[in-house]
């Protein structure tokens, strides 16, 4: 245990610059972004209402009032979230690769460490979902920075006041990060737990047997991904019914299938079959 | 312990900020509107078992159902888990079904009007949607005998599918070891014209041969498509009766003033009835009704003997009335003004029926407060419960909430 949150922690640290760099630019674009939106409305409403004669109530009725979802519908909001998640999907490999390909052959002292060499591998999953975690939480934290920017920016009369929980529930993309219940949470950061897994299962595969690898990991990703949508496409084309309740134990079952099969070929290929 | 301080940090960070977040989460619903039902004047047994399912909009985003009862407002989002996985509130009906027949209801169609149910049977007649075509072929028919937990199955095609655009299902009937399915079919034999030939067929199945064993015309509900309106049905079923109604349904002309005026996403829809059938499920007798006021009658909603009750939504006003299926006359009227809602006729369709009351909680946004409850005993044709929704908490700092209330249930 001692070994992976040493582990942990140096990989936190390999991470960390490049995190901070990510977080510091999401949040820049994210402010600079709801002030130029919050500013431009404004800008629209005196227009409209100093010089065109048009009537506060009429303004709103016609352009809506001014709420986080101008916000969190735009380029300036979605833009560096799909920078952030690009960052890590690209880190997902690169945690790998890097010890690889870097300078000096960092697998080679990592391999020799003496502990288990599923450590190594669990303290890259630790690192990948963490760092994805902690995104989550700060996207939570710019979200109220940003209302209360647009409460600075735009009076009460022009503004509709939403919760972060309303946002984060009435928005298709953010609920699919931030869901209803914990529960839900729970359910969707397990399945993207599972789905880092059985990616470095593939990348594993890969620096077993190289080019061979690459098909026998892509073979296996295809197949955990027919195994664990197999129910629902049962499903969907009438072969069998569930219940909603019955559905999830079996995705539930499935998601152990994968994960217990990656962990347990990661194992061997680390073991047995890595090569430097 | 101190150069770990950066994992630690991380994830206590992660477990405060999104700890918080779901906290918060858990009790956001304590800020939404709250509703409960007003009486006027009326019983208050007479609501003990409606339900009221809804939508909260906030700013056209947050999209929050609701069920209201006499005991007040539940939003979804505060039920459990396994409620909430479907993302709707489920039919009660339906729920209550597969509570008490898990094993029978796998995979049924999840329509109330698929089912008959007495209390020896159980029984299931639906055309189900193929997931590639988009479209209904076949029937599929099972009965479950609720003492021995015996069940039949089977599926049959329809027949001579391909001479119909559709085939939509309407209602369930069982005597003895025959099961009926009341259809509406409309011909694809005249695509092109104004008239659109559409009836009322009802196909006999025989559970024990599982066979089709009888095919007919129970009604013919043709209508011209003037493009001013469009045409609808009501078809239901009442002891030994199946009402067979055809509508021709068009939105109401309002005068520049009230249109713009008032809401103007509102409009009212007026139905007048085009045809009329009663089909005796015993004697399989069809018998066509011609009534003389049925443009102000309005459309059927619940038959006791030879009794008809017909209702209809006109100018803010509600009227009912009783229809004598033998004299052809009406013999008794209810007439409720001065409702504050925009109504239209297919709110009527939503009304049920039950123990000889019939609920009425039209489903469009009314003008003053919110929208009414109705109760009528329609056997003495008089008011139990007039009533309305009213929300207890109104939104704090002019938040703008859209509500919804969209159906009826009755527990």
């Amino acid at each position: 245990m001692k070994n992976f949150f040493k582990l942990l922690n140096f990989e936190l640290n390999r991470f960390m610059k490049l995190f901070i760099i990510l977080l510091v630019t999401i949040a820049v674009i994210q402010i600079i972004g709801t002030i130029i939106l919050a500013r431009s409305y404004m800008m629209q409403a005196n227009q409209a209402v100093l010089q065109g004669g048009m009537s506060q109530q009429e303004f709103i009725d016609m352009y809506s009032p001014f709420s986080m979802i101008h916000v969190i519908y735009s380029l300036w909001f979605m833009g560096p979230i799909a920078i952030g998640v690009a960052a890590l999907m690209f880190y997902v490999f690169f945690i790998w690769y890097r010890d690889w390909f870097a300078r000096n052959t960092f697998i080679y002292r990592l391999l020799m460490l003496p502990t288990s060499r599923m450590n190594i591998f669990f303290s890259k999953a630790t690192t990948i979902m963490l760092t994805v975690l902690a995104m989550v939480a700060y996207q939570v934290i710019l979200l109220n920075i940003e209302k209360t920017i647009v409460k600075w920016l735009v009076p009460k009369v022009y503004r509709q006041d939403l919760r972060v929980v309303d946002l984060t529930v009435g928005s298709e993309y953010l609920s699919k990060v931030l869901p209803q219940g914990i529960v839900e949470f729970l359910i969707a950061y397990g399945l993207g737990l599972g789905f880092i897994v059985v990616i470095f299962t593939v990348i594993l595969f890969e620096r077993s047997y190289r080019i061979k690898g690459i098909i026998f990991g892509l073979l296996y990703a295809f197949i955990a991904f027919v195994l664990f949508v197999l129910p629902l496409s049962l499903q969907l084309f009438g072969c069998i019914y569930l219940y909603p309740m019955e559905t999830l134990i079996v995705q539930i079952v499935m998601w152990i299938i994968i994960v217990g099969a990656s962990l347990i070929l990661s194992r061997y290929l680390l073991k047995n079959k890595v090569t430097v | 312990m101190r150069k770990y301080w950066k994992s630690i940090f991380l994830i206590t960070f992660i477990v405060v900020v999104v700890g918080i977040f779901y906290i918060k989460a858990d009790t956001v619903s304590n800020s939404f509107a709250q509703f409960k039902f007003e009486k006027k004047e009326g019983n208050d047994a007479a609501v003990e078992e409606l339900v009221v399912n809804g939508d909260m909009l906030n700013g056209m985003f947050s999209y929050e159902p609701f069920r209201i009862d006499n005991q007040g407002t539940t939003y979804l989002r505060d039920e459990s888990f396994i409620k909430r996985l479907s993302g709707v509130y489920p039919d009660m009906y339906i729920e209550r079904l597969q509570k008490e027949h898990r094993k029978f209801m796998r995979g049924k169609v999840e329509e109330p009007k698929s089912y008959y149910e007495d209390e020896n049977v159980l029984a299931y007649g639906a055309t189900p949607y193929e997931f590639w075509t988009a479209d209904n072929f076949k029937f599929d028919i099972a009965v479950l005998d609720k003492k021995t937990n015996d069940t039949v199955s089977f599926s049959l095609p329809i027949p001579n599918r391909a001479d119909y655009w559709y085939v939509e299902p309407y209602g369930v009937l069982l005597d003895g070891k025959e099961l009926s399915i009341i259809t509406v079919n409309e011909a694809t034999n005249n695509a092109m014209v104004e008239s659109v030939s559409a009836q009322a067929h009802i196909y006999t199945f025989d559970i024990e041969k599982e066979q089709l064993i009888n095919e007919e015309i129970i009604g013919s509900l043709d209508y011209t498509d003037d493009s001013e309106g469009y045409s609808d049905y009501s078809i239901f079923k009442d002891g030994d009766s199946v009402i067979i109604a055809g509508l021709n349904i068009t939105p109401v002309e309002y005068d520049e003033e009230l249109e713009y005026d008032e809401e103007p996403e509102y409009y009212e829809e007026v139905g007048e009835l085009t045809k009329l059938y009663i089909y005796n499920i015993k004697n399989k007798d069809v018998e066509e009704i011609s009534i003389s006021e049925k443009e102000d009658i309005g459309i059927p909603i619940s038959k006791d003997g030879d009794q008809l009750y017909f209702a209809n939504v006109k100018n803010n006003q509600l009227s009912l009335s009783t229809l004598n299926t033998k004299t052809k006359k009406v013999t008794d009227t209810l007439e409720i003004d001065d409702i504050k809602s925009y109504m239209s006729i297919d709110e009527i369709q939503q009304a049920e029926v039950k123990n000889g009351k019939w609920y009425f909680v039209p489903s469009t946004q009314n003008i003053e407060g919110f929208t009414p409850i109705i109760v009528v005993d329609l056997s003495s044709l008089s008011l139990d419960y007039i009533g309305q929704i009213v929300n207890t908490k109104p939104p704090e700092n002019n938040e703008t909430s859209e509500i919804y209330f969209n159906f009826l249930e009755l527990k």
